[in-house]
């Protein structure tokens, strides 16, 4: 008993006192974290003509709003992608956990009898792709998905992982629940709906979190079926615009001959949308963070 | 009579697998999964053949002649097969070791912190990059080491250096690249570990202090041996992926500028140069189907590696 009560006190002071170096290897990732996301701020903040000449900096020289000025003279093209991510996120979320989730449902239950195949065929393509090349064969050619919102939401509604980590949890559930609805009567429908789906509100906001995140930062499937400007969701209007600043400049219909070329909005802007594209999610991050974390450990585990 | 044998075959089915019924409600929950599965990943294996074919848009896939082995020879007569081969498996091999060990490290520190909710703060921040697209991700690396206006050339010119123009020398991708990967993942990289390393028994640190270890060496030959399990797994589910490349690093980081090309060309990239700027369908789904052949190889071997050290950890 003393001998315990000495362990624990050894524990709990060096509990009380973690290594000041430790503190300090963390507030140096931190800050190596943190100083990209101001910098790009202060940029977005700066003068064109003070990075022309100092280049970026962690604090702008000189607050100066010309490019946010610029952003919101024309909002139409940011409010568009902001649309159109919006769509596709909700969208691609909502149907990609309800279908997920009713599959999981499917491979959960003690009572379906092609379990084995089905874990087969859901499982398979994570070992063997077709790649790139006929996918997009067959998506431009065969269901014609050219300039179509449903190529950003489709082929990655389904996340096979995903699938796994919703069966897992599907299959703790205790078992006498969905017998004692049977009895009752109920279809499977009905048990899913309104005993299983219930009961797996953590699993289902891990998965959902997961899901929008992927979506939200679409650019990919967006580079190879989006042509037109009225279809392009943020990270892919990022995504042109770090290729070309020009585009950005076109889609707001400034003539260059109308302003001063030195005040002419370059990197500023850039850095501008690129706040005003990730700012939003940033500030919700954090609130999220547990289903990450989440997310991260049940994943790695085989149900 | 009948019913009778209705009856019994229906119960007999129920005490096995439940009914029909049952089993048509599940199969029809499960068909969306089934659909969206069959039109975007199954269609797309059979697609493969394009690498053997001269595909001609009117003709359609499956339409179009035969090229025999053309795309192939095409592709191994050239001088990309060896570059992209290279980078791909020598720049996601750095990825691998460096992570891992970036990984461990990062947990094993973090487990020295001993107040939970500075724990959440720490990981909130280090997981902070894992939430931008690699479009994003794209603009701060630009930040850094645009030639005139990245803050990299100005500190080497504040120290009297010359600036380097980044994006035409390719010799410093591959370190370039590992950081941004590193700085991207190893906070949520960290996680698998740090949880592993909460799930040591307790009594082993107790048994290590009473035998007068200290911190270092609790570390060493207590916290690492008990999470070696996991290193390995994870190492080895990384290298079945190995010949799979991140698209999204090497396409947005590197800008796609060609200069890089050398050190940053990768399977993917190149396939989807093939495929976009050269429309070289025959040639870009040939280097496809070599890719996913390896990699289906490689996973299998890792795999079944894997379910002899651990059968929880196998992906099957």
């Amino acid at each position: 008993m003393k001998k315990q009560t000495t362990t624990v006190s050894i524990i709990r002071r060096k509990k009380e006192k973690t290594s000041i170096w430790v503190h300090l290897f963390f507030i140096v990732f931190a800050i190596i974290c943190i100083v990209p996301f101001v910098t790009v701020i202060s940029a977005s903040f700066s003068n064109e003509t003070d990075l022309a000449l100092y280049g970026f900096s962690v604090l702008p020289r000189e607050v100066d709003l010309t490019a946010y000025a610029y952003l919101f003279r024309n909002p139409e093209m940011i409010i568009n992608a902001y649309v159109v991510t919006i769509i596709i996120t909700a969208a691609g979320t909502f149907f990609g956990v309800l279908f997920m989730a009713m599959a999981a449902y499917c491979l959960a239950r003690s009572n379906f009898r092609y379990t084995k195949a089905l874990t087969f065929f859901i499982f398979f393509p994570t070992l063997f792709s077709g790649g790139m090349v006929p996918s997009y064969i067959i998506n431009t050619q065969y269901l014609h998905l050219t300039d179509n919102l449903l190529a950003l939401i489709l082929p990655s509604l389904i996340n096979v992982f995903h699938v796994i980590m919703l069966r897992t949890f599907f299959k703790q559930l205790p078992e006498s629940l969905f017998e004692a609805a049977k009895v009752d009567g109920a279809s499977e429908y009905y048990i899913f709906a309104k005993i299983a789906l219930p009961l797996s509100k953590p699993v289902i906001a891990t998965v959902a979190f997961l899901g929008a995140l992927t979506k939200w930062n679409e650019w990919y499937n967006a580079m190879l079926y989006i042509r037109s400007d009225d279809l392009v969701p943020l990270q892919y209007m990022l995504q042109r615009m770090m290729m070309n600043i020009q585009t950005l400049l076109d889609a707001m219909q400034y003539a260059p001959s109308m302003v001063d070329i030195t005040d002419l909005p370059g990197e500023n802007l850039r850095m501008a949308m690129l706040v005003v594209a990730i700012g939003p999610m940033m500030l919700f991050f954090p609130f999220f963070q547990k289903y990450f974390t989440k997310g991260m450990t049940v994943g790695a585990v085989k149900g | 009579m009948n019913t009778v044998t209705t009856v019994n075959g229906k119960r007999r089915k129920v005490k096995r697998k439940g009914s029909f019924k049952d089993n048509l409600q599940l199969l029809s929950m499960a068909l969306p999964t089934i659909l969206l599965l069959a039109v975007f990943n199954y269609a797309p294996m059979f697609g493969l053949v394009l690498a053997f074919k001269d595909y001609k848009v009117p003709s359609g896939i499956f339409g179009s002649p035969w090229a025999g082995l053309k795309n192939f020879e095409f592709f191994l007569k050239s001088q990309d097969a060896w570059r992209i081969t290279r980078n791909t498996l020598g720049l996601n091999f750095l990825f691998i070791i460096a992570g891992i060990i970036c990984g461990v490290i990062f947990a094993l520190i973090m487990f020295e912190v001993k107040k939970a909710h500075q724990v959440k703060i720490y990981q909130t921040i280090s997981i902070l990059p894992s939430f931008l697209s690699w479009v994003a991700v794209g603009y701060i690396v630009y930040s850094l080491l645009d030639p005139t206006k990245g803050i990299l050339n100005q500190i080497i010119k504040a120290f009297g250096g010359e600036g380097i123009s980044w994006y035409s020398e390719p010799q410093y991708w591959p370190v370039i690249l590992l950081i941004t990967k590193i700085w991207q993942s190893v906070g949520l990289g960290s996680i698998i570990y740090y949880a592993a390393l909460m799930g040591v028994d307790q009594e082993l640190y107790e048994a290590a202090e009473i035998d007068g270890a200290n911190k270092l060496q609790k570390t060493w030959y207590v916290s690492l041996p008990q999470i070696v399990p996991i290193i390995i797994i994870m190492g080895l589910l990384e290298v079945g992926k190995i010949f799979r490349a991140d698209f999204g690093l090497f396409y947005n980081v590197t800008r796609n500028v060609g200069a890089l090309y050398p050190t940053t060309d990768v399977i993917d990239t190149y396939v989807f140069r093939a495929l976009m700027n050269q429309g070289n369908i025959g040639m870009s789904s040939a280097v496809g189907l070599f890719q996913s052949v390896v990699c289906f190889i490689t996973l299998m071997v890792t795999n079944a590696i894997v379910s002899k050290i651990s059968p929880d950890n196998a992906l099957f």
